[in-house]
């Protein structure tokens, strides 16, 4: 809002009716990482992590899916897998004359090769450099001068390019993410150019020192900044800096979430042909979205020494997917809210917390005035998993349904939870075309959330406490200095 | 023609096409972009309203005027209350007490309907304050009740002094800028200053006695319009409609607006025929007295009559152009807008910074634009309302209010935005040209014109009456 605009707003006669400001340069929205720390184990190569291949495209995938599912209840998604490797959501919101495209590339800064930090942050600025059909930063002129908004978020293990449309625009919002990943333009100056914009962004700050989250997702790559601009990566030249891009950024690793208010086969028929002239690729992905995080391997939460860290402080990974993230919610949710029980000190209290993130979030657990924090913890634990508190678990569950239901009613919104769902078995290219219909609650991860009320959270085996780390002082477990003692 | 004089004339075509010795420069071609667009084509008009169906209207026994706006399946509840701050014949309360009758509305329902995770935001638009509610679709009686709770007739007077010292805690000296507008627009509308200015002073001066009459003005269903955006429908609610009209009701004798854009209109404003700035006869410039902080500032602005949509999307169209190269915002409510420019005064040359910006306005003024500027100026326009209106929660209801300003009858909202877009896509460059020259040139086009400064200094004021008479709103011209 200009000033002017905040002036009329105080004056309260003349509320001015400027036009609303289309979005600026393309800004990223979720980094990582601050310093490597000295103990970083040095990932040799570029950690292009193995990938798992998914089953081969057919050459009819495609065509718009038919649905036969069409009388199941409640809004549907088409959700499969094109010849080229991209998997393509597609979903329906006519609320307003509104289209929302998100592509989400499964790559990001933890993939960084231990010589080149900050190489996936810079290469995603070159992808806005445009390609033979597109001038540099002509994909962000598109949305721009349709009054439409675009953003750039960078990950540790997800890069989205996300564009917010008016519907009659669409088309070309499709096509300029059809284009993007397609021999993107490269030459020394457009390298420069995107150095500089990658300079001006700056990297998340999360909640903890990035050694605990790297350590408690077991990924080496979070422990490092992936927002700085290294000298080896300013070095690149633009050989260099194509193949990297070759090697990252490609459809077959990507998904493309669509929600607009048209038709859904209309819709998915238009974005598919967008992609047609792509060569035929088999899928991949990384194994972090087919693994998960670790379960437990043994009884007792695993130790990490951390420097400045104060009282009891407990992280857990969260799976990929949004269907966890949200049980992670509920469960912190309900940890909060849990009344003190008879064992419990008069000033024990255990607060739980989220640093969220599409592909690494965390889930953060403090607990204080109790002379054996984590004995505390413990019991808070035995009694959400004994069905103790399951009403209190059960009214949480249904806030959240509620809450996270009108949260996804913008198409925005709701494209990028469409790409937060990892759904690694989606609609497999060659099988029938019904399998590409899923409940839209399915593909928002809202099918757990409502389940019956007497059926039991299943919070997931990453969410048991010996599954978990524990945080102490580095001191703690620092060695006894030889020279010292009597 | 023969075959033999058709290559005699081939080959002269050839041997002009090739290339000479020398290279010689190709003759300069005026582009022209001056191609008409075919709107149906490229934007299509639905594309860039929303696709509301039609509202259930009802004016409830209490006398409040609603609008309910149904869509299937839709998981919210958006509630917007638009309480207007001005009366028919322009008396209404000061800016001050309005505000702080509006902050204690928005602080007891969010007290109200915290346990529902309602959200209850305030705005201030033309001539109104609105008190939007966003909440979940199945606590929508909930939610309706919270507003018949906090509104009830009984004054709180308690609450509103409470509200009186928070408020007037939060509020800051004003910038030079607000204090420029908010006097020019006063007296553009030929209104009292308070009614337009808020500052700490004026928010302790409220009286209790003030408050509740305030109070019982505002809080009055009779003038009152409410809009509901819900995935219920108003027939599904009709109890809990029935509860709101039963428990939030006025005092004494009103008589009631014939429709709901009527409740909302302010009077019209002053004829002020003739003035116009740096042409004969002069038009001084208003100097505020009052105190600001910031630089010296300019601004100008006139009322312009917007009877027709035809003539609002024009009114729209040449701020977005104008707007490009200066400062100027466009506030439309029916069949008035008002053009405001601002103009930071340079120090040194601040008749020449004022000088400047008038030869400025004027040169755009009669400046023929192409028609695809136009054209790319009002898919940007409109576009971003959309896209704005998105990220804002898809809330109908602000577009609602929205269309409400674009409207001169009830039964032209609902289709008003899209009837302004189709007027904005296609405006004729020539229409536009004409009217920007009659109402955006302040030097020879429709008298109207006004302007003020503040936050200067009289050496300042010495040059600026280089180049017009200097004055004040109460003061005449020196």
């Amino acid at each position: 809002m200009s000033r002017l605009q905040a002036v009329f707003a105080l004056a309260g006669l003349v509320a001015l009716a400027s036009a609303p400001v289309a979005a600026s340069a393309p800004a990223a929205d979720t980094p990582p990482a601050d310093t490597p720390p000295a103990d970083t184990p040095p990932a040799d190569t570029a950690p292009l992590a193995p990938e798992t291949p998914a089953p081969e495209p057919s050459p009819d995938a495609g065509t718009p899916p038919h649905s036969d599912r069409a009388e199941a209840s409640g809004p549907q998604v088409l959700d499969a897998v094109l010849p080229c490797g991209l998997r393509l959501v597609v979903a329906r919101d006519a609320t307003l004359p509104v289209a929302a495209v998100v592509l989400a590339v499964e790559t990001g800064t933890e993939d960084d090769p231990s010589a080149q930090p900050g190489l996936v942050h810079a290469l995603t600025y070159q992808l806005l450099q445009g390609n033979r059909e597109l001038v540099p930063g002509g994909a962000t002129a598109v949305v721009h001068d349709s009054g439409g908004l675009t953003t750039l978020a960078i990950g540790p293990a997800q890069v989205r390019f996300e564009s917010l449309v008016p519907a009659s625009r669409l088309r070309d919002a499709v096509f300029t993410e059809a284009q993007r990943l397609r021999a993107p333009s490269v030459s020394d100056v457009l390298w420069a150019d995107s150095l500089r914009w990658a300079r001006r962004d700056k990297a998340r700050q999360w909640g903890l020192p990035k050694e605990a989250i790297a350590a408690a997702h077991g990924a080496p790559g979070l422990a490092h900044d992936g927002h700085t601009v290294s000298p080896e990566v300013t070095a690149m030249k633009a050989r260099a800096v194509s193949t990297a891009l070759a090697q990252r950024f490609q459809y077959s690793r990507a998904t493309l979430s669509v929600v607009a208010p048209g038709d859904l086969q209309e819709t998915w028929a238009m974005v598919a042909d967008a992609f047609a002239s792509l060569p035929e690729a088999t899928r991949v992905l990384p194994p972090r979205l087919t693994q998960g995080p670790n379960a437990a391997s043994g009884t007792e939460p695993r130790q990490l020494p951390v420097d400045g860290v104060k009282g009891t402080t407990m992280l857990w990974p969260v799976g990929p997917t949004a269907q966890a993230e949200l049980e992670a919610t509920v469960w912190c949710k309900a940890i909060n809210r849990q009344r003190r029980g008879d064992d419990d000190g008069k000033r024990a209290r255990v607060r739980c917390r989220l640093d969220r993130d599409p592909r690494r979030t965390i889930v953060i657990l403090k607990a204080s005035g109790s002379s054996d924090p984590q004995a505390l913890i413990a019991r808070r634990f035995a009694r959400l998993t004994s069905g103790a508190d399951d009403t209190l678990v059960d009214r949480q569950r249904e806030v959240l349904l509620a809450n996270d239901t009108v949260y996804l009613r913008t198409p925005l919104a709701l494209a990028r939870r469409l790409s937060q769902d990892a759904h690694a078995d989606a609609a497999p290219p060659g099988s029938p075309a019904t399998e590409a219909t899923r409940p839209l609650s399915d593909a928002v991860g809202h099918t757990d959330l409502v389940t019956g009320r007497s059926t039991p959270m299943r919070f997931g085996p990453h969410l048991e406490l010996a599954a978990g780390i524990v945080l102490v002082p580095n001191a703690v477990l620092r060695p006894v200095d030889e020279g010292s003692g009597p | 023609m023969s075959a033999r004089r058709h290559l005699v004339f081939l080959a002269a075509a050839a041997l002009l096409t090739m290339p000479g010795c020398k290279r010689q420069r190709a003759p300069k071609v005026a582009e022209v972009w001056d191609v008409s667009p075919s709107v149906q084509r490229t934007e299509a008009l639905g594309s860039l309203a929303p696709p509301w169906p039609a509202p259930t209207r009802a004016v409830l026994d209490s006398g409040l005027a609603t609008f309910w706006l149904h869509e299937a399946d839709a998981p919210v509840f958006h509630a917007r209350l638009l309480i207007p701050t001005v009366e028919a014949k322009g008396e209404g309360p000061t800016l001050a007490a309005a505000t702080i009758i509006a902050h204690h509305a928005r602080t007891a329902l969010t007290r109200r309907l915290a346990a529902l995770g309602a959200v209850v935001d305030v705005a201030h638009a033309p001539d109104r304050i609105e008190i939007a509610i966003h909440g979940n679709n199945a606590d929508s009686a909930l939610l309706l009740d919270g507003i018949a709770t906090v509104l009830q007739p009984r004054v709180p007077a308690t609450a509103l002094e409470r509200a009186r010292d928070q408020v007037s805690d939060q509020v800051r000296d004003a910038l030079t800028e607000q204090v420029a507008v908010a006097e020019l627009v006063a007296e553009l509308l030929g209104r009292p200053v308070d009614s337009q200015r808020l500052t700490p002073a004026a928010l302790r001066g409220v009286s209790p006695d003030v408050l509740s009459d305030t109070w019982r003005l505002l809080a009055d269903p009779r003038r009152a319009v409410l809009i509901v955006h819900a995935g219920s429908s108003a027939e599904s609610m009709r109890a809990a409609l029935r509860r709101l009209s039963d428990r939030w009701h006025g005092l004494g004798r009103r008589t009631l607006a014939p429709s709901a854009v009527a409740r909302l209109r302010g009077p019209a404003a002053p004829d002020r025929k003739g003035a116009r700035l740096l042409a004969a006869p002069a038009t001084p410039f208003s100097v505020s007295t009052a105190k600001g902080t910031g630089s010296p500032v300019l601004v100008v602005g006139r009322v312009i009559p917007t009877p027709t949509p035809a003539a609002r999307s024009l009114a729209r169209l040449s701020q977005r152009i104008i707007g490009e190269e200066v400062d100027a915002r466009v506030a439309i409510a029916g069949d008035q807008a008002i053009l405001l420019v601002r103009v930071s005064l340079s120090s040194k040359d601040p008749d020449g910074s004022a000088s400047a910006a008038i030869d400025t306005l004027s040169e755009l003024a009669s400046t023929r634009q192409p028609q695809q500027r136009l054209f790319a100026a009002a898919q940007l326009w409109l576009g971003a309302r959309v896209v704005q209106a998105s990220l804002d929660g898809e809330d109908w209801t602000a577009l609602w209010s929205e269309s409400m300003d674009l409207a001169t009858t009830d039964d032209e909202i609902a289709t008003a935005l899209a009837v302004d877009a189709q007027a904005m896509l296609s405006a004729d460059a020539d229409a536009l040209l004409q009217w920007q020259g009659e109402w955006l040139n302040p030097r020879a086009g429709q008298g109207g014109w006004a302007w003020t400064v503040a936050g200067v200094d009289d050496g300042i004021l010495r040059r600026l009456a280089r180049i017009a008479p200097v004055g004040s709103p109460s003061s005449p011209a020196t």
